[in-house]
């Protein structure tokens, strides 16, 4: 009785210290980041902009704001040194179809537009925070 | 009831080492405690600090590539992949750049409108003196490549400047870059200014960027020596020393920040201009890292 009492405490010291934020990292020569882990990384998969385009009304002005919202994100990207090229083409395509009234499309383009624009600003800052990880140990 | 309280201490912590509790304070850290490290310093921590960057930075392709010798590093991808090296050396034979070289040369001893020629801005008249560059110009508080100063010799003698990515500056820089073959790389990094912009190359060099999120380590390390589709990716190690290139896909001349926003639009990231600041960072840390290797540029890449 006395045994098993001591290895579950083991056990649940050996999980809390693994559970503790940074305790869990284990040292290879470069870590992990192909797209999907990176992705992962900087929590882009947890935003709610990926939302149904079904949860979103399809009105112009609404599809206007969020346009004007993305393009506040990507300008702080592009000024930290981060932008994407996949966005200038999004942009146009939106504020195009926007314009000839094709309102689903344009909406789709504008969440996605977002999506990118707001993964980009996630970059930036994860990597200010964490370039020196890839350094080599 | 002492001593069991030690077994499950005891054993609690050899279970944690297993999950890498200790990986981050292991001696492995010093890279990342030496990149914090960018106030004032002392001009022999900083060297210190440079030369440990350089050993961790070399060490890696060493273990890496154990059966590349040090000083093939120059040659790029050809230094890893035998195939490709033997099609370069097939190129080598007739280089592509040689033309351009010639131009490079004529270019070079064309007197400006006011007389004055390039030789007059350079060192050594300009010969010679590749492996000079990137350096830190401590007065101007900026690094300063080739073709930085192959343009500010132009302006300063009422010429217009050069773009920077390919033509007449290219091929300058290919013939200055030809007279200083075999010459030895070895930047410094002497002052605390200089070791800021050292310290925003490298942070450039490992940040992750654009949409496909990779970083110049991530390709140029991590994976150097695996296959992108048919393409085998090169060492970062010795990177700078052979530019300008004369790639194939080019099919002409190009210098190392044409290359530099080639890769970033590779990953889908925008490119900073050619002779940005920012590129000219990378230019300099990529050297450093470089440092023992020899000067080969030009040289001619896929």
């Amino acid at each position: 009785m006395n045994l098993k009492k001591y290895v579950l405490t083991s056990l649940c010291a050996t999980v809390l210290l693994g559970v503790l934020p940074g305790c869990g990292d284990s040292a290879t020569d470069l870590p992990a980041s192909d797209t999907a882990s990176a992705v992962s990384e900087t929590g882009i998969e947890n935003t709610d902009l990926s939302q149904d385009k079904s949860d979103v009304a399809l009105n112009a002005t609404e599809i206007e704001a969020v346009l004007a919202d993305a393009q506040e994100k990507l300008q702080i990207g592009s000024a930290s040194g981060f932008g994407w090229t996949t966005t200038a083409d999004l942009l146009a395509q939106a504020e195009q179809a926007l314009e000839e009234g094709e309102l689903e499309r344009a909406n789709e383009l504008s969440v996605e537009l977002s999506k990118q624009a707001l993964a980009s600003t996630q970059q930036a800052s994860y990597s200010d925070a964490q370039w020196m990880e890839s350094i080599p140990r | 009831m002492r001593t069991r309280l030690w077994i499950s201490i005891v054993g609690s912590l050899i279970a944690a080492q297993c999950f890498g509790v200790f990986a981050e304070s292991s001696a492995q850290t010093t890279p990342k405690a030496m990149a914090s490290e960018q106030s004032a310093a002392a001009p022999e921590d900083i060297e210190a600090q440079v030369n440990l960057d350089v050993e961790v930075f070399q060490g890696f392709f060493a273990k890496r590539f154990s059966a590349v010798e040090f000083a093939d590093y120059r040659n790029g991808v050809y230094a890893l992949d035998e195939a490709s090296r033997e099609q370069w050396l097939e190129i080598e034979e007739f280089p592509p750049y040689e033309f351009s070289v010639d131009d490079g040369e004529t270019l070079f001893e064309t007197p400006f409108a006011n007389g004055k020629t390039y030789a007059d801005c350079f060192d050594n008249g300009g010969i010679n003196i590749r492996q000079n560059y990137p350096f830190f110009d401590e007065t101007l508080g900026e690094v300063i490549t080739l073709e930085l100063a192959i343009n500010r010799c132009r302006e300063s003698n009422g010429e217009q400047p050069l773009g920077y990515k390919k033509g007449a500056i290219a091929s300058i820089s290919a013939y200055m870059a030809s007279t200083s073959v075999d010459q030895l790389m070895h930047p410094e990094v002497a002052s605390d200014a200089a070791f800021k912009a050292y310290n925003e190359g490298k942070k450039f060099f490992y940040s992750k960027r654009g949409q496909l999120n990779f970083s110049c380590a991530d390709c140029h390390m991590r994976v150097s020596g695996l296959r992108l589709r048919a393409e085998v990716l090169g060492p970062a190690l010795g990177q700078a020393t052979g530019f300008p290139v004369y790639r194939s896909k080019w099919m002409e001349l190009g210098t190392l920040h044409r290359r530099y926003a080639g890769c970033n639009k590779n990953v889908r990231a925008l490119p900073f201009a050619a002779q940005s600041t920012e590129y000219r960072n990378l230019e300099y840390f990529q050297s450093v890292m470089s440092r023992g290797l020899t000067i080969n540029g030009p040289s001619a890449r896929k």
